[in-house]
């Protein structure tokens, strides 16, 4: 990969620097992100997850239920037991998944802007390829390449657009009460979606079109969350 | 693609602890994916249990492998969660900073460790299981395959805590005998749930049993298979 995409990149490790959280694609500290439910494989990797939990919940509660009956004089029912258990696992289960639903509440926010991270690594991975592409088919043509400058600056932008709102999320969730550096990294945020404009409007009939207007999306998405946020909490 | 993938983090992060302890130990030091750890060597180390149960249960029929292919793994998580809240208590109270998802990190790597060592004897006792069938055989081999497997994974849980916790000449004499003793309640908890929770693997010639009544103990049953497997009474 190019060093200059390599940067744009916003890896795993900076996600939890920035966050202070466990990130990963089904998981943000422990609660489900809902994009995650929206794809086959991860809703399927989800359920492997809840059920591998389940599972273990299960074997536990069935070997103290085991500890517990053993004292009984002359207890057989073995299948009352197992139904037993079961119900408790069930009860596990709807407890957990209300939590998660709390928690998800503190989360909403970091899980939107966590979904644009997402989609601003999927167009840096997608430049990286076409820049493959075009160096295979011609190697004297990649260091030509039409408009590159400005969607690395496009993305650039949007990179230290979603930094800052990832930071802002933290800071407001961590701090309830709105500080002045909250404020500040919003005004880094609206900077960046001007500048994001400005690219989209002067390169609207180029090749890069579409990921600039992604850019813009995820600059305008990222507004959108923190104007929200912000509102919300002050 | 990417389900294969997140099923198979859960064993990359045992994997990650066997081979390269170190950058693990730092990792539990530091506090980093804490959860998610814990959440890895659950799942993890509980299916290791039970298809190591499953071996053992089936040298008396399916009823008796289905069984212990849920009582080995609760054996051991059981005693973690009865003997883990005395460690931490106990240990804060004399001066750790840890918090208790290190304590937690930290047991579950001793489980972990028994689980994968015992899995690894698997196909010995499937081996022996299908070659001999000789009750007190089978059972002091288990008996020596636990007590391995156990003691290995206690001794990487000694070394894994003082690594994790600094322990150096400044810290004080009674956080090593404190988790001395604690090893030892470990060891006794353990032996008297899987008492309390036998058979693990039936006797031959008798029916399924949920349960044996409670007789003697652990130790005199030990005592018992060596006197029978030396000298045949």
């Amino acid at each position: 990969m190019k060093s200059d995409l390599e940067d744009l990149i916003i890896s795993q490790d900076q996600l939890e620097q920035l966050t202070e959280l466990e990130v990963g694609k089904i998981f943000i500290g422990g609660v489900v992100r809902p994009s995650a439910l929206r794809s086959p494989g991860q809703l399927g990797s989800f359920l492997v997850a809840e059920f591998s939990i389940l599972a273990v919940v299960f074997i536990v509660c069935l070997g103290l239920g085991l500890v517990i009956v053993r004292s009984w004089a002359n207890f057989s029912n073995l299948f009352g037991l197992i139904a037993v258990v079961i119900g408790v696992t069930i009860a596990v289960a709807i407890a957990w998944n209300g939590y998660q639903w709390q928690r998800y509440k503190a989360l909403k926010t970091l899980s939107h802007l966590l979904d644009e991270v997402d989609r601003h690594n999927d167009i840096v991975q997608t430049i990286r390829v076409m820049d493959e592409l075009r160096l295979a088919q011609s190697p004297a043509a990649a260091s030509s390449m039409l408009n590159r400058t400005e969607i690395i600056a496009a993305l650039q932008a949007t990179r230290d657009s979603l930094i800052s709102a990832l930071m802002t999320e933290r800071i407001l969730r961590c701090h309830q009460t709105v500080l002045q550096q909250g404020r500040d990294l919003m005004g880094s945020i609206e900077t960046n979606l001007a500048a994001l404009q400005a690219l989209h409007v002067s390169n609207q009939a180029t090749e890069y079109q579409q990921f600039l207007q992604e850019a813009l999306e995820i600059g305008l998405a990222v507004q959108q969350e923190m104007t929200i946020k912000t509102g919300t909490d002050s | 693609m990417e389900l294969t993938q997140n099923t198979m983090n859960y064993f990359s992060t045992l994997i990650t602890l066997l081979r390269d302890r170190p950058s693990f130990l730092e990792e539990i030091r530091n506090g980093t994916k804490l959860e998610s750890k814990i959440v890895a060597l659950i799942v993890a180390s509980s299916l290791f249990f039970a298809i190591y149960g499953a071996i053992v249960g089936a040298s008396n029929g399916w009823q008796q492998m289905l069984l212990s292919t849920v009582k080995l793994p609760a054996l051991y998580l059981l005693t973690l969660l009865i003997c883990l809240p005395t460690l931490y208590f106990f240990d804060i109270l004399f001066g750790s900073q840890a918090s208790f998802k290190q304590y937690a990190v930290l047991s579950l790597t001793t489980v972990s460790v028994i689980s994968v060592l015992l899995f690894s004897f698997a196909p010995v006792t499937l081996f022996f299981l299908i070659s001999i069938r000789d009750y007190h055989f089978f059972l002091l081999l288990n008996v020596a395959i636990f007590a391995l497997t156990g003691f290995i994974g206690v001794q990487l849980f000694y070394r894994g805590v003082k690594s994790v916790m600094k322990f150096d000449e400044k810290t004080p004499p009674i956080r090593q005998r404190l988790l001395l003793f604690w090893l030892v309640l470990y060891g006794l908890v353990g032996s008297q749930l899987g008492w309390t929770l036998r058979p693990f693997f039936g006797a031959p010639g008798e029916p399924f049993q949920l349960f044996r009544p409670i007789e003697s103990n652990f130790y005199a049953q030990i005592i018992t298979s060596i006197r029978w497997f030396l000298f045949g009474n």
